[in-house]
């Protein structure tokens, strides 16, 4: 074990960019295609990911060194699940046409496999305050793929960007919108384009050939 | 021990979580509770901009609604009332919510349902009409003192109306008002038709009521009698009152109590500028009443009054004004002399579309006969016309006789048929051989009619009623010359007028074959009624594909005289039969004589025109009826 300590700023980016929850490590990809239908929507679905995530990694990392490794997932499932319950319940109460438009989905970022996954791939392992940082960066990341995708859908679907309520932008006329990209399908199609502009990014040229 | 710390963990755990999980269910829930009451009732927030979710918004159960419009009252403690309420708006009902502060000021208005016309009355669900209402008076809403909506005098009025019964129920019952019950509404009304402080005396029961719209007769101080009458609208439940004068017999006034007529419309009966030409009218003049568009309304207002003066006559002048009820059993009894009892059967018997009423007429257990109504087409080209008359028929099987009950045929030219001594002349007639009836000159076309119908009541009353044969009279036949001369491409005639429906103005219906005995056409020989009564006799020939050969004048003791100062037939043309107008029926399709009856009747000879016009396109249409030859 003769790995490098990761500072807590490389933590953060780690989660933000080069392990993106969404576009790399595709975690969490069933809110992904289900609220990207608008900006606002995916804002919102971000987060409360971003909530549920630093605390659940925060409460996770405090107790890791009491928790029997045999009924880990299920305590880990617990402390997700009350923080989700209590997620919705304060947006039921603060931000009710967000809780609304999120619908059902808010209540299934309990099984978002990218909350459990740091629970058990980095809070189980790590401090409270990396853990928080690794949360927090994921968190962020995850919510900037989803609004990214939700962006192009919005926008090239219908027309417009929405931000909160009813701010918003209409840019591009009916005539020019492309319907499908609103629909379910569309969200595949936004998701597949996006990610293989990263990877052409991402691999090197080396890679990419041996891809050929 | 490790499963124990296994235990203990998990318990911790999740009592922890619960814990937590609780206190953010206690901060959240009354907030999420509010919101989604707030929801629920999002209109009674708009209307009433105090409401608070913690208000008990839950609808009073205590008041009585009847006749105030309203659907539903929340009394809002300590802040103001929130009502809803319904109306008949152009052609939905429109229901909407007011609220009402303690002030008396109205906090808002919204339209909840509506489904009116877009554009017009529609426009009461626009968000734009609500704001005028924020901070209206009570008084002002319930004059009606807002701005309506153009074009839409129906859905605004009823609206009106409606906030008017609102705030009158809001007032009575919050706001100390004292309601005028509707029994001191009655009495004034009662005084303002007659005289303050009068005593009203019901004397209803003095009097035989059935039949007639009244419902109630009282004596104001014995100088005036007032009638209480239900009249249809174009709503049922008009009802009025009416008083008349006992010295002058007039009219003295008129007041509704009650109606559910169609607001701007129907309802200006309860206007005073309507109700003022009641103050003083002639009891003769009932139908001089005017000022109202709503014909509907109007007529029935007009009627039952009529009605109460017949009564009104009878009872208080000792004129005796012969009712239709009266007519009925006067005409009945003239039919049937001896008839004790009309059992109805029109029921039990198959339909038949001129036939409107049958009844079995019986002395004590002695059946008598059949009397029938007929309600049928008139004469009129032109116009819908009507003539409704009875008919009876005596167990012996003629006619007992004819009643003409009404008719809308040409003014003044149908007098005669009224006559009893038209109506006699059916009697004894037997219904299966050709009538001898009075003709009436210068009616033709309605004499015809009301023959056939006597004819159709006939045929009905045999087969339908008895279940027999009609006994049609022996065909009579014409000799091969005479029919060539309606045909002459034909070489020889065979009669099938006995496959085909006996009519009363075919003698006769002949094949018209040719050289090898195939059919080519058809000859009917049919008669007509001319001027001076005596029969026309015709030849009328008509190919296969209903196009007309010639019609041959075979008999008749018309004259021309009466024409020759006439136009185009000034006797150099030839007298009848021989005359231009008998070849208007020459190489005309049947179609064309039906489609468009375009053949002038001839001035001076009109009687003669006429019936020959009425019986040859009677004909066409009996060719087609009766597929004669497959046509039709």
């Amino acid at each position: 074990m003769a790995r490098k300590q990761k500072t807590i700023k490389e933590i953060f980016t780690n989660g933000l960019v080069v392990q993106n929850p969404v576009f790399v490590q595709f975690l969490g990809i069933c809110p992904t295609l289900a609220v990207t239908k608008s900006v606002e929507s995916a804002l919102g679905m971000g987060a409360g990911v971003v909530f549920v995530l630093v605390l659940s990694n925060l409460a996770i990392s405090l107790i890791r060194n009491f928790v029997p490794r045999e009924v880990r997932i299920p305590i880990y499932i617990v402390i997700i699940a009350s923080l989700v319950t209590v997620l919705e319940m304060f947006m039921k109460a603060f931000v009710p046409d967000l809780a609304t438009s999120l619908g059902t989905f808010l209540s299934l970022i309990v099984v978002n496999c990218l909350i459990l996954g740091r629970a058990e791939a980095f809070a189980s392992k790590n401090g409270p305050l990396k853990s928080a940082a690794d949360g927090l960066g994921m968190a962020i990341g995850f919510t900037g793929g989803i609004v990214l995708i939700a962006f192009f859908r919005e926008l090239l679907g219908a027309g417009t960007v929405t931000l909160w309520g009813d701010i918003a932008i209409e840019l591009i006329p009916a005539d020019y919108q492309v319907g499908i990209l609103v629909q379910a399908a569309g969200a595949f199609l936004v998701f597949g384009v996006i990610v293989a502009q990263i990877n052409k990014f991402r691999l090197g040229r080396a890679e990419r050939n041996e891809v050929i | 021990m490790k499963h124990l710390n296994i235990i203990i963990t998990l318990t911790l755990v999740v009592l922890i979580s619960s814990i937590g999980v609780y206190f953010v269910e206690d901060i959240t829930t009354p907030i999420i509770d509010a919101y989604n009451i707030r929801q629920a009732n999002l209109a009674k927030f708009e209307v009433f901009p105090e409401l608070e979710a913690t208000d008990d918004i839950s609808p009073e159960e205590d008041y009585d609604f009847t006749g105030t419009t309203i659907t539903e009252l929340i009394i809002v403690d300590g802040k103001g009332y929130i009502y809803s309420a319904e109306f008949q708006g152009f052609q939905s009902i429109i229901t909407y919510m007011i609220g009402i502060d303690l002030d008396g000021n109205l906090t808002g208005y919204k339209t909840l349902t509506q489904g009116d016309t877009p554009g017009l009355g529609a426009e009461i669900a626009n968000p734009d009409f609500y704001p005028q209402f924020i901070g209206l008076s009570t008084d002002d809403a319930a004059d009606g003192n807002i701005d309506g909506i153009g074009g839409s005098t129906i859905t605004t009025g009823g609206l009106i109306g409606s906030l008017n019964k609102v705030i009158e129920f809001h007032n009575v019952e919050f706001e100390g008002a004292v309601a005028e019950t509707p029994e001191m509404r009655l009495i004034r009304l009662k005084e303002e038709i007659t005289e303050v402080g009068a005593t009203f005396t019901d004397v209803s029961s003095d009097y035989d009521l059935t039949n007639t719209p009244i419902t109630k007769v009282e004596k104001a101080n014995d100088t005036a009698v007032i009638y209480t009458i239900t009249a249809e609208g174009y709503y049922p439940g008009i009802l009025y009152l009416v008083a008349f004068d006992l010295t002058t017999n007039d009219i003295i006034g008129f007041r509704v109590i009650e109606h559910s007529e169609t607001p701007s419309i129907g309802d200006v009966i309860d206007d005073e500028t309507f109700q003022a030409q009641f103050d003083d009218l002639d009891q003769d003049e009932v139908d001089s009443i005017g000022g109202s568009t709503a014909t509907v309304t109007l007529g029935g207002i007009k009627t039952t009054l009529e009605e109460v003066v017949i009564f009104h006559k009878a009872e208080f002048q000792g004129i005796v004004v012969e009712t239709e009820d009266m007519k009925r059993d006067r005409l009945w009894l003239e039919l049937f002399p001896e008839a004790t009892e009309f059992r109805d059967i029109y029921r039990d018997y198959t339909a038949h579309h001129d036939i409107e009423e049958a009844y079995e007429v019986y002395n004590g257990a002695v059946y008598l006969g059949n009397l029938y109504f007929v309600i049928a087409d008139g004469a009129s080209y032109s116009e819908e016309t009507y003539v409704e008359f009875y008919l009876g028929i005596a167990a012996d099987k003629t006619f007992t006789g004819f009643r003409m009950w009404d008719d809308n045929e040409t003014p003044g030219r149908t007098n005669d048929f009224y006559l009893n001594e038209y109506g006699d002349s059916y009697t004894g007639d037997n219904i299966e051989e050709e009538y001898i009836i009075d003709d009436i000159a210068g009616s033709t076309l309605t004499n015809n009619i009301l023959q056939g119908l006597a004819l159709d009541v006939a045929v009905y009353h045999i087969e339908v009623y008895l279940g027999l044969v009609f006994a049609r009279p022996e065909n009579k036949e014409l000799v091969d010359a005479d029919l060539r001369l309606a045909y002459p491409s034909a070489s020889s005639f065979n009669s099938v007028y006995d496959d085909y429906t006996y009519d009363d103005h075919i003698y006769n219906i002949y094949e018209a074959l040719d050289g090898s005995d195939a059919v080519i056409g058809y000859v009917y020989y049919g008669h007509a009624e001319g001027y001076t009564g005596a029969e026309i006799e015709f030849a009328w020939g008509v190919d296969l594909t209903g196009l007309t050969q010639k019609l041959a004048i075979l008999n008749d003791t018309e004259s021309w005289e009466y024409a020759q100062e006439w136009r185009d037939y000034d006797g150099s043309q030839g007298y009848w039969p021989d005359t231009p107008w008998i070849t208007n029926f020459d190489n005309v399709l049947f179609s064309d004589l039906l489609s468009d009856p375009d053949i002038d009747d001839v001035a001076n000879v009109s009687t003669t025109t006429e019936n020959m016009r009425i019986v040859l396109e009677g004909i066409a249409q009996y060719h087609s009826d009766e597929s004669v030859g497959g046509a039709g």
